[in-house]
Formats: structure tokens, C-alpha cells, sequence
């Protein structure tokens, strides 16, 4: 199968070497379409890293590779528990000056800063799960994950991205072309999942598809 | 690995091209001026939207001072969120309410002269850039202050503190605001376009926000979460 840029050009309908496109607007509509997908469907990939603790320290930026952070897990493998300024403030009034110790609860700061609670008594070494950066499209001749159905749904996003101010009606078409690409991604990471898969599976007698499922497969067989 | 971090100088670069004032970057269309505050305008729009940057700030406060002026704290605060007093003789350290002057004028008229000897309880706005503390306080003690950061470009070769995923979202918001002002590249059903994707895109960002740290890790991030509700809740429940 082709790369992404490929799959775009076509969609385009530009050659390879574009001659109305600057090359970096459709890998940059690709990149966009990256963030968006993983904004809606992170995926079950994970990536950890060592997050490395100081004493009297409670701010920690996200290491490079975690995107989104899912899971802080402590110097013995257990889960931080996820927290809110809020319910630290309900636990106790003086939870800022809190005696220092291991940390057991973590607070997403902003963006880009977790904070750990309590302040570390001393140094530890844990390990942040979260979801791993998509591979940013740089060149031409990247693809997408294994060039199925993640390439399509990205592809046909950035598509109605760069069509929408010069062709709005098909850049609309690329739009809902890619939503129902999303909704089959989303269907096959579920199938991967081994998790009540008998109700997914279209079509039979008994699936959610025949029941009126998301796709409405159902429907077209009563 | 995290995507390159950008700065101010990538962002005018995606504009141009954006505009169409590409290979060159001898800003043809507009100047470079006009894309550089539209930037800026866009972080403003991101940090009132979606907050995606926080700061803390302390500042010494003398016995017997209750007015706090916010640059004395810090230059960049664009809101002010979560204020704590601590005693200079304590190790304690607690949450201040935020309250209005005429909050405390409803539960005790005298307000002003009362409260004397206590440590501060609240915080409140004078006005513009100028906070004071109630009651006043009796001994030193040092205010703790985090806030959201109004960002600001040192200069157009800095990394930018935000995360590299948002760096194509200025670039329909500039080309908004250059389609929407009067002048010989005025183009308002263009703009319009633009602006549906500058909404877009602050909605992808609530959506990558909300990811941090699910508080649920059974099946937040369980893609189709919305066919396992139904599976779980045929009625139509929500999680």
C-alpha cells in the first residue's frame, strides 16, 4: 500500500512531486489529522517512562516520549492514585504542607507538568504509562501505522482539511468519509481487544450491528 | 519521541504558507507585525479556553500589609486560581477563599475593622492587578499564588512552553483574522471557514486535556466506549 502523502496526493488529485500544494501544507494536514485521532481515539499502544523523583520536589515535566499520560506507577510497580486540587483540598485544609513522604497521588498540573503528592521525602525512580507520540510525518515517504485503516481515517481528515476552502461540498464528503473510517478503526481496535467480541461481529442474529448498532449494518438485513 | 517543540518563527512560517506567501517569507500579503499579534491573540484564546499552562508565584507580605499588587507577584498571570497564606512563624500552609468585597460586606459590615490578630481567610480583588488579604495580617508570611500564564514570546526563537501537538492550531485563526479585516485580501465566506476550524481545533484540545490521568482506568480510554455503554446499558445509561 502506498505512504500517507501518496494516499493524500491522490485525494488531491496532485502528482507525487505537487505542483499546487507546497509539500509541508499536506504533511502538515496529515500531522493534524495525527492529533486529531489521537485526541478521539488514543489507541492501545503505551509507552513508559522513568519519571525521576527529588526531595521537596513536586513538579515534574512529562518525559518526551509520553504524550498523554495515562498511569504514574511508584518505585514498586503500584498505581498513583489520579487526583484534582479539589479532593486535596476536601482530604485536608493544610495538604500543601503535608509532611513529606513517598508520593502516592498525582495531579495533572497543565499540559505539560504532572504534580505528585506528597512532596517526595527523598529520591525514587517511577515509571509514567501514557500514550506514545504518533510518528510525526516528516518526509514523504512515511505511512502510518501498518497503512490500514488509521492511514485511511488520517488521510481523508487532512483531505477535508486542505479542500475546505476551495472545495467545500467534497471536502464534506472527505469529512464524513473519514468519521465512518474512524467508527471501523474504532470497531477493530475493539475486536483486538478480545473483549465481547460475539456482540460486534455483524449481521448475526444476536450482534448489536442487527440490534441497530453504530453502523446501522443491521438494519439493511430485517 | 515528542514531536519538535516549536517556536514563535514556526508559527509565522505555517502562516505564510497557509496564506500562500510561500517559498517566500517576505511577507507580501501582511506583515509581519499583524501575524505576530494575531499569534499572540490565538495564545491568549487558547490559555482563557482550555488553560494548557499554570504558573506559581510567592511574594513576602510585611505584618499589617493586605494589599497585594499582582505585578509585584508576577508579570504574566492571567487568572488567578488557587491562593495560600503561610504564616512566616508556621509551617502551615492553607487555601484562601476567594471572596468579593461585597460578599464580606453581606456576612459582616464592619469587615474592614474586624479580624484583628486573626491570619488571613480570604482573598479578594480590588481591582485590576490589585488583591487584598482579609483579615490583615497579623505577623509576616508569604503568599503562594497559582495562576494561569498569560503567554508572552521572548522572542521568535525561544521554544514555546506548549505542547507541540498544538502547533498547527494558530495557523486558521491568523488566516481568520487576515481574511476578516478590510483591505485587498478580504474574503469573509473564507474567514468563515477558517473560524469553524479554529472551533475545531479547541475542541480537539478539550479532548486531549481530558485524557490526562483517567481517574477511571477500567475503560475510559476503551475505544467505541459509547457501543460498551450501550452494551452495558441497552436503556441508554451514560458513564
Amino acid at each position: 500500500m502506498a505512504t500517507a502523502y501518496t494516499l493524500l496526493m491522490r485525494e488531491l488529485d496532485e502528482t507525487v512531486a505537487a505542483t499546487y500544494w507546497n509539500e509541508n501544507q499536506p504533511l502538515h494536514a496529515l500531522n493534524e489529522g495525527l492529533v486529531e485521532v489521537a485526541a478521539r481515539v488514543p489507541g492501545r499502544e503505551r509507552v513508559s517512562a522513568s519519571l525521576s523523583l527529588v526531595a521537596g520536589q513536586e513538579f515534574y515535566n512529562l518525559p518526551s516520549t509520553v504524550m498523554v499520560p495515562q498511569h504514574l506507577l511508584n518505585a514498586d510497580g503500584k498505581e498513583c492514585f489520579p487526583t484534582t486540587h479539589a479532593n486535596l483540598e476536601d482530604w485536608s485544609a493544610g495538604w500543601r504542607s503535608a509532611a513529606q513522604g513517598k508520593p502516592a497521588w498525582v495531579v495533572a498540573w497543565d499540559v505539560e507538568t504532572l504534580r505528585v503528592f506528597p512532596k517526595p521525602d527523598a529520591s525514587y525512580t517511577y515509571t509514567l504509562v501514557g500514550v506514545p507520540w504518533p510518528a510525526e510525518q516528516l518526509t514523504t515517504a512515511q505511512s502510518i501505522g501498518d497503512e490500514g485503516l488509521l492511514q485511511t481515517v488520517v488521510v481523508l481528515f487532512a483531505a477535508a482539511r486542505l479542500l475546505q476552502y476551495t472545495q467545500p461540498e467534497l471536502a464534506q464528503m472527505k469529512r464524513l468519509q473519514g468519521e465512518e473510517a474512524l467508527v471501523r478503526y474504532q470497531r477493530n481496535l475493539r475486536k483486538q481487544g478480545g473483549w465481547n467480541t460475539l456482540r460486534i461481529r455483524p449481521g448475526t442474529g444476536w450482534s448489536l450491528a442487527r440490534a441497530g448498532g453504530d453502523l446501522g449494518l443491521g438494519r439493511r438485513y430485517q | 519521541m515528542a514531536w519538535t517543540q516549536y517556536q514563535q518563527s514556526t508559527l509565522k512560517y505555517l502562516a505564510l504558507v497557509e496564506l500562500g506567501d510561500w517559498p517566500n517569507t517576505s511577507y507580501r500579503f501582511v506583515s509581519d507585525n499583524e501575524i505576530g499579534e494575531y499569534i499572540d491573540e490565538w495564545h491568549d484564546i487558547l490559555q482563557q479556553e482550555l488553560e494548557f499552562l499554570w504558573g506559581t508565584a510567592s511574594l513576602a507580605v510585611g505584618a499589617g500589609t493586605s494589599t497585594i499588587t499582582e505585578t509585584a507577584l508576577a508579570t504574566d498571570i492571567m487568572r488567578v486560581d488557587r491562593c495560600y497564606w503561610n504564616p512566616a512563624s508556621s509551617t502551615a500552609t492553607y487555601l484562601l477563599s476567594h471572596r468579593d468585597p461585597e460578599d464580606l460586606f453581606l456576612s459582616q459590615q464592619n469587615y474592614t475593622t474586624t479580624g484583628t490578630g486573626e491570619q488571613p481567610k480570604v482573598i479578594y480583588a480590588l481591582g485590576t492587578g490589585s488583591w487584598c488579604l482579609w483579615p490583615t495580617p497579623p505577623t509576616a508570611g508569604t503568599l503562594h499564588v497559582e495562576y494561569v500564564v498569560r503567554y508572552r514570546f521572548p522572542n521568535q526563537s525561544t521554544d514555546v512552553p506548549f505542547p507541540s501537538w498544538s502547533r498547527y492550531w494558530s495557523t486558521p485563526y491568523v488566516a481568520y483574522r487576515v481574511y476578516s479585516r478590510f483591505g485587498p485580501l478580504q474574503d469573509l465566506p473564507r474567514a468563515a471557514v477558517y473560524r469553524r476550524q479554529v472551533d475545531h481545533n479547541l475542541e480537539i484540545g478539550r479532548k486531549l486535556r481530558d485524557l490526562y490521568l483517567p481517574a477511571s482506568q477500567a475503560g475510559v480510554l476503551r475505544p467505541g466506549r459509547s457501543l460498551a455503554n450501550r452494551i452495558l446499558y441497552p436503556q441508554g445509561g451514560n458513564l
